[in-house]
């Protein structure tokens, strides 16, 4: 049998989806006002949010939150980074949209969903107890891979990747893809949500 | 003010390419590509195909090519650790030929895990195997400035002689109208040993 150790090969890894997290600890300086005050605002009940949480965002966009408008500082922040997003995966610039915010308590979870409407949307981190989780994206090419039988996971195959992150990290991503937190164990996990959409279209 | 990023890439889907180009039995293989008879098939365009319905579609079981099915195997052994997939084996293999003009629709081989596409003749430029990207269907609302290996509705790999290119069963799959005048395929599937 010819020996076939020396084959030559090249891996490749088409159509990956991009996430980026920013660490904006040093970027604003009003983070624990910011932290007091989103506690104060009005919150909505929202079918996805289960267990002790609360949160801003509201379904209909007729009276959607937001909260951004009232930090221009921190909101322009966000567009940078969103700016830095859309240049990396060559979409065309954006604008913020609605903002809202979610305070989740222990044993709280936020189902599985994803943002229509936007493009890209972004989660910003104020309060990470220990016991509290990221953001999980659910990997969107589960529905093809009814065939195949895996022996261990990877980032590939994996059902969903779990981004852990810190406090002051915003995470963006495609808001086409299907995210989820996972039950916390903790009190106070505060984020600040937005959305995202091309200028023209705000002004409709 | 410098702000820190990190950025990832999270979902990949695996393909792999191999060379084969210095195999020994290369030749054995032209051999067989020479005698294989081909015939009309429904997913392919102004060209042919060994693949029938009716048959078991052997072709890399050939006496001759022992040696060179190990070698795809060993391949697809490869794909297999690499994609964390539980160990598959060669099944039904098939030849195409394409000419001027020729095409592959776009479909995608069920019942199977991986597929293989494998180069004995290809002229230069014959036309790249596509595979249209399976994130396509999320992006209604993206306008993009350019394509990019984020964006890309459809990704080529290049047709080279030689070369073995395995790709997941379910990622739908074609190729545009060929302009040389021979590209033959060999093609396999395989199924959980």
């Amino acid at each position: 049998m010819q020996n076939n150790k020396g084959l030559k090969k090249k891996l490749t890894s088409l159509f990956p989806v991009n996430i980026m997290k920013f660490k904006l600890q040093d970027s604003y300086e009003h983070w624990e006002m910011l932290k007091q005050e989103v506690k104060e605002y009005e919150s909505r009940e929202l079918d996805i949010v289960e267990g002790d949480a609360k949160t801003s965002f509201a379904e209909d966009w007729r009276i959607r939150s937001y909260l951004l408008d009232k930090y221009p500082e921190l909101e322009s922040l966000m567009l940078s980074c969103v700016s830095e997003f859309c240049y990396y995966n060559s979409v065309e610039p954006l604008e913020l949209f609605d903002s809202w915010f979610t305070i989740m308590n222990k044993g709280s979870r936020v189902q599985r969903h994803r943002h229509e409407g936007s493009v890209i949307s972004g989660t910003l981190f104020l309060n990470m107890p220990e016991g509290s989780h990221g953001l999980a994206f659910s990997n969107p090419t589960i529905p093809y891979r009814m065939y195949e039988k895996i022996n261990n996971r990877n980032d590939s195959y994996s059902y969903a990747h779990l981004e852990e992150v810190e406090n002051y990290d915003l995470l963006l991503y495609p808001s086409w893809l299907e995210h989820f937190v996972p039950k916390i164990t903790c009190d106070n996990r505060i984020t600040i949500s937005f959305n995202t959409d091309y200028p023209r279209y705000k002004k409709l | 003010m410098i702000i820190q990023k990190h950025t990832q890439d999270i979902f990949p889907t695996l393909i792999m390419k191999f060379d084969l180009s210095q195999h020994p039995h290369y030749n054995r293989v032209l051999e067989v590509v020479e005698k294989t008879k081909t015939s009309y098939h429904m997913i392919m365009k102004d060209s042919e195909s060994s693949y029938s319905e009716k048959t078991g579609n052997a072709w890399l079981d050939h006496l001759l090519l022992g040696d060179f099915k190990d070698a795809l195997q060993h391949c697809v052994n490869e794909w297999a650790t690499s994609y964390g997939v539980k160990n598959c084996v060669i099944s039904n293999s098939w030849m195409n030929r394409v000419g001027v003009g020729g095409a592959v629709k776009s479909h995608r081989h069920e019942l199977s895990i991986v597929s293989g596409a494998f180069y004995p003749i290809a002229d230069k430029d014959s036309t790249p195997l596509k595979f249209k990207s399976p994130l396509s269907m999320y992006r209604m609302h993206e306008f993009l400035v350019k394509e990019t290996l984020y964006t890309e509705a459809h990704h080529s790999v290049q047709c080279k002689q030689g070369e073995l290119i395995l790709f997941p069963s379910w990622l739908e799959h074609y190729t545009d109208d060929n302009e040389t005048q021979t590209r033959v395929t060999v093609s396999f599937n395989t199924k959980y040993a």
